[in-house]
């Protein structure tokens, strides 16, 4: 399955974790929130969203249903399960000291 | 991954699998669902519709893509591929039904076999007894070194001595078995009892199904108490659950029944019908005090983590110990001794004749297994080489090597595990008939059938064959260029090549494992002939026999009465030429007595030679069965009970006890008889008979006058003028006149019950022979294949050949020459490893050594034979094949 060149491998599966932890929404919305978020900052084409939530969806972290939305349209929605929001708690603490180090690494004054 | 996970991922993806249509439509709304909103969105910002469609695919990156890659996220691919793969195989092998068949049905010969022998392996060997922990269960033997008898009973103070000083066992139990009848009814019933400790119960760790059973105090205080089994409380009292407090009478006692037993405690002996208290014996008092009478024998059970070499030193320990304790007892030639034989309960519970019997058959079995698949895997090479277009095509295509040989080995696992299948369904049917054949009563083999842990065996063993014998034919295949095998269009001559030597290779194994196997076979089928001709000494034909064992009369006097009367009633019978009577007809333990010869030295003790059997007879004995009288006289009439003792003795003994001396006339007395000058006068000789197993040397042998010996228990046999078996009734009638009580047992033919003596001998050869003929068969097809394979392939080549000159002969010489080299070096290597299985046989033959030359080339010149045979018919097909047509072929 081919990645994102320009995210740092396994934080689209912690992005996507997160969006679905806020509500449960379809792919489409998924895709805009990314959009909306991280403005042009984190580009995630469509084709490499829908894989990426069918293996969220396999691994048992997000589960999907079939929802009529507001406008009166079937869609799949995808919502957190336990799991998921357990596997969200890990990736954001590894996340967090990920980023704490590499920003002390930067931050080292130049002799 | 965690439980908890699969518990997710294990029905989405079975979904996928099972409900792929379903999930992929859905993934399908989903991405189009996408599409929509995406091209809404755009035509929103201003686009036309075409142009905001086309955008919304593009940032889609392919529809059809992202829907493989959604796939490929749920991990299912390598399963689809699985299932073309079947798919694909059960086309091709429907294709060639004729090649499914031979190959199906040949495995499922060698696996149905295999399954069918393990099955009883794991009944008889493998599956635990139904004790509790039976693995700490051990049966401790008096080993009476000094006679070379391993497997003693031991005295009961002994027992105790055992009981209190080791520190190895939990606990230990003495029993030993017994026949009683039962004597309340017209026609009293001949049962087997087992006397034992009360602690025996809880020892081996099983419940009565019904009631209790006794406790110590019972037994000590001698009262009257029994547990009976299972198939006795159905036989006579119909399973009823009121049995508790009714009572039983046996051999005259009144006893009352406490408790029912399951049918799984067989213990002390199989077929055991009741348990009585030690104290039951009538001569209890005096039997427990006397450390010089063997009277039962003793199961232990090891203390946990113990094991059996320490619990060996234990009792080593003991033994030395008693040994300085009692060294008058120790001292006496005569005493068995206090050496202690420590034997697994599981060896004791089957015997290892059995265990060597059974795990001989399954080796054997195992090996004609290997020559079945050796043969399909032979097929299977060819057909991949035949088949190395299309493989070529496929990998062209893009398929990769893996691919192809994954494809390849799957096919080989349909036919095996179709093979497997009908394989199992064939074992089963053949358990039922061998079980109903084995001769013998072997522990636990009813129990053999089909079962969880066989089925196991027969897949595990489908998949390991199918993968061994699989793998390299798969891996041949791909091996070659696509594009040359693409240009060759299928006449791959090197290819051709490289097949005709792999297939040569596994002819050679096959005749290696069938020259192996022929051999056991052949020397078991001599061996066998070679006993069937032995001279029992005796003549055997129109001669009944019956048991009878007496148990109300109770001295030596009335037994006496008892037997001359029957016997001279049967003589009455009209027809009957000859009666005789004999305590046990054929003897089953090792002569154990000792004498002393008047005016000789005695013997050096502890050799078979200085070791004795005695039996009471009756004086026709000798004439019913037509024994030859070597010197003096049989007995008659007058040998009665007063007067002076009389024996004869066996042409064996004589040079034994007197050398160079007529024996008859001598004197000689039992070593037992240590008081009292009880001389005894040989008054004949007689020649030996084979009385033990005709496979044995006959042993020295003392026959005294019933009239001085008398016993409970004898052997009768009748000569009669026509069909023993018609005089039957009449023998029963003439016994039951004396005694309507005493239990007429075992009624039989002379001939018959020396057939049975011999029938596992001759079921274990037939198997064998069955086997190997399957082998040499399967090898017979293995090598015609392997020549008709290269004559079809090399048509052409022959063909030219014999246009540039080649004669018929120089053409089969080719043809047959490669074939020829693999069986012979086959045979060659076979006969090597023939050299080497002496060790496995050696216990199994009589009058044959292992390295018997004649079976030895019998195997090489039959296997030899059957080889040319099988190449033959190929081969003349070569010789005529007309240069002409061979040459326009394609």
């Amino acid at each position: 399955m081919s990645k994102p060149s320009d995210l740092v491998q396994g934080t689209l599966d912690m992005l996507l974790l997160k969006f679905l932890a806020l509500e449960p929404m379809n792919g489409f919305a998924v895709s805009q929130r990314l959009k909306q978020v991280s403005g042009d900052v984190l580009q995630v084409s469509d084709g490499s969203l829908y894989p990426a939530l069918h293996k969220l969806e396999q691994e048992g972290w997000i589960t999907a249903e079939w929802k009529t939305s507001e406008y009166g349209r079937r869609a799949k929605y995808y919502s957190l399960t336990r799991l998921g929001r357990r596997q969200l708690e890990k990736e954001a603490d590894n996340w967090g000291r990920l980023s704490s180090a590499i920003s002390r690494v930067i931050k080292l004054k130049e002799a | 991954m965690r439980p908890e996970h699969w518990l997710y991922s294990i029905p989405l993806r079975l979904r996928s699998l099972f409900r792929w249509a379903q999930a992929d439509q859905e993934l399908d709304d989903e991405l189009r669902d996408h599409l929509e909103r995406k091209t809404e969105e755009y035509v929103a910002q201003g686009m036309t519709q075409e142009e905001a469609h086309r955008r919304a695919r593009l940032d889609l990156e392919g529809f059809e893509q992202t829907k493989e890659k959604c796939r490929d996220a749920r991990h299912v691919t390598w399963i689809q591929d699985l299932i073309q793969d079947l798919r694909f195989s059960l086309r091709m092998l429907r294709r060639s039904p004729g090649f499914t068949a031979v190959v199906v049905l040949t495995l499922a010969l060698g696996i149905g076999s295999t399954t069918a022998l393990y099955s009883m392996v794991e009944a008889v060997l493998l599956k635990p007894l139904p004790y509790y922990d039976a693995s700490r269960l051990a049966v401790l033997w008096t080993d009476n070194v000094r006679k070379n008898l391993h497997q003693e009973r031991t005295s009961y103070p002994n027992f105790e001595d055992w009981q209190k000083q080791n520190t190895t066992f939990e606990d230990m139990a003495f029993a030993s078995a017994f026949t009683v009848n039962l004597t309340a009814g017209e026609d009293p019933e001949h049962l087997l009892a087992g006397r034992t400790s009360a602690n025996l119960f809880s020892l081996m760790g099983v419940k009565p199904i019904l009631g209790r059973t006794f406790s110590s105090e019972e037994e000590n205080r001698g009262e009257r108490v029994i547990v009976v089994s299972q198939g006795l409380w159905q036989r006579s009292f119909d399973s009823s659950r009121d049995l508790v407090g009714k009572s039983l009478e046996v051999d005259g006692v009144r006893m009352s029944i406490i408790g029912v037993m399951p049918r799984s405690f067989e213990f002390p002996a199989r077929n055991v019908d009741l348990w009585e208290p030690l104290t039951v014996f009538p001569n209890w008092s005096a039997l427990k005090n006397k450390r010089n009478t063997p009277s039962g024998f003793v199961v232990g059970r090891l203390r946990a983590g113990v094991s059996f070499s320490q619990a060996q030193a234990d009792m080593d320990v003991i033994a030395a110990h008693l040994a300085r304790q009692y060294p008058e007892l120790a001292a006496n030639l005569d005493f068995f001794g206090f050496h202690v034989n420590m034997v697994p309960f599981s060896i004791y519970f089957t015997g290892r004749d059995v265990r060597s019997a059974l795990w001989l058959l399954f080796g054997a079995v195992v090996l004609v297994l290997f020559i079945a698949c050796t043969n399909v895997a032979s097929l299977l090479l060819s057909r991949s080489a035949s088949r190395s277009t299309e493989l070529a095509t496929r990998m062209a295509l893009g398929a990769g090597r893996k691919r192809v040989v994954r494809q390849l080995l799957t096919e080989t696992a349909v036919l095996y595990l179709a093979s497997g299948a009908l394989g199992t369904a064939l074992a089963a049917a053949a358990d039922r008939l061998l079980i109903r054949s084995v001769p013998t009563d072997i522990p636990r083999l009813h129990e053999a059938g089909v079962d969880f842990g066989v089925l196991s065996f027969a897949l595990g063993l489908s998949f390991l064959a199918a993968f061994i014998f699989g793998l390299f034919p798969a891996l041949t295949a791909p091996a070659t260029d696509p594009h040359w095998a693409l240009k060759q269009s299928g006449r791959l001559f090197s290819a051709t090549s490289t097949v005709v030597r792999l297939r040569s290779l596994l002819v050679t194994g096959e005749f290696a494992v069938a020259v192996i196997l022929l051999v056991g076979a052949g020397l078991l089928i001599r061996s066998f002939l070679r006993v069937q001709h032995v001279d029992p000494g005796f003549r055997s034909d129109h001669v009944l026999t019956v048991r009878v064992v007496q148990s109300k009369l109770k001295s030596e006097t009335k037994w006496r009465d008892f037997y001359e009367q029957a016997l001279r009633n049967i003589r009455a019978i009209p027809g009957v030429e000859a009666v005789g009577a004999i305590d046990n007809f054929f003897f089953a333990s090792f002569p154990d007595e000792t004498v002393i010869v008047e005016g000789h030295p005695p013997l050096p003790p502890g050799t078979s030679l200085s070791q004795v059997t005695d039996d009471g007879i009756s004086p026709g004995y000798f004439q019913a069965l037509e024994v030859p009288l070597l010197r003096g006289r049989f007995f008659t009439e007058q040998d009665g009970p007063t007067s002076a003792p009389a024996a004869i003795i066996n042409a064996t003994m004589s040079p034994r006890f007197w050398p160079g001396e007529d024996p008859v006339g001598k004197r000689f007395k039992f070593a037992y008889e240590t008081e009292g000058d009880r001389w005894i006068t040989i008054v004949g000789v007689v020649g030996d008979m084979h009385r033990d197993r005709l496979t044995r040397d006959p042993v020295s042998e003392i026959f005294l006058p019933l009239s001085q010996h008398p016993a409970r228990g004898m052997d009768l046999v009748a000569r009669t003028s026509a069909d023993p078996r018609s005089f039957a009734t009449a023998v029963r009638g003439a016994i039951r006149s004396v005694d309507k009580t005493a239990p007429v047992l075992n009624v039989s033919t002379l001939e018959d019950a020396l057939r049975d003596q011999l029938a596992p001998t001759r079921f274990q050869t037939l198997l064998l022979s069955l086997f190997s003929s399957l082998a040499v068969l399967l090898s017979a097809i293995g090598i015609y294949g392997l020549i008709f394979y290269s004559v079809t392939q090399r048509t052409h080549e022959i063909g030219i050949r014999m246009a540039l000159g080649a004669r018929p002969v120089q053409v089969f010489r080719l043809v047959v020459g490669e074939g020829g080299r693999a069986v012979l070096l086959g045979i060659a290597i076979g006969i090597g490893g023939a050299l080497s299985i002496e060790r496995v046989l050696r216990n199994e033959l009589f009058g044959v050594t292992a390295t018997d030359p004649v079976t030895f080339v019998a195997v090489t010149v039959l296997l030899c034979f059957v080889a040319f045979a099988a190449c033959y018919v190929p081969a003349c097909r070569a010789m005529h094949v007309d240069p002409m047509v061979a040459l326009r072929y394609e």
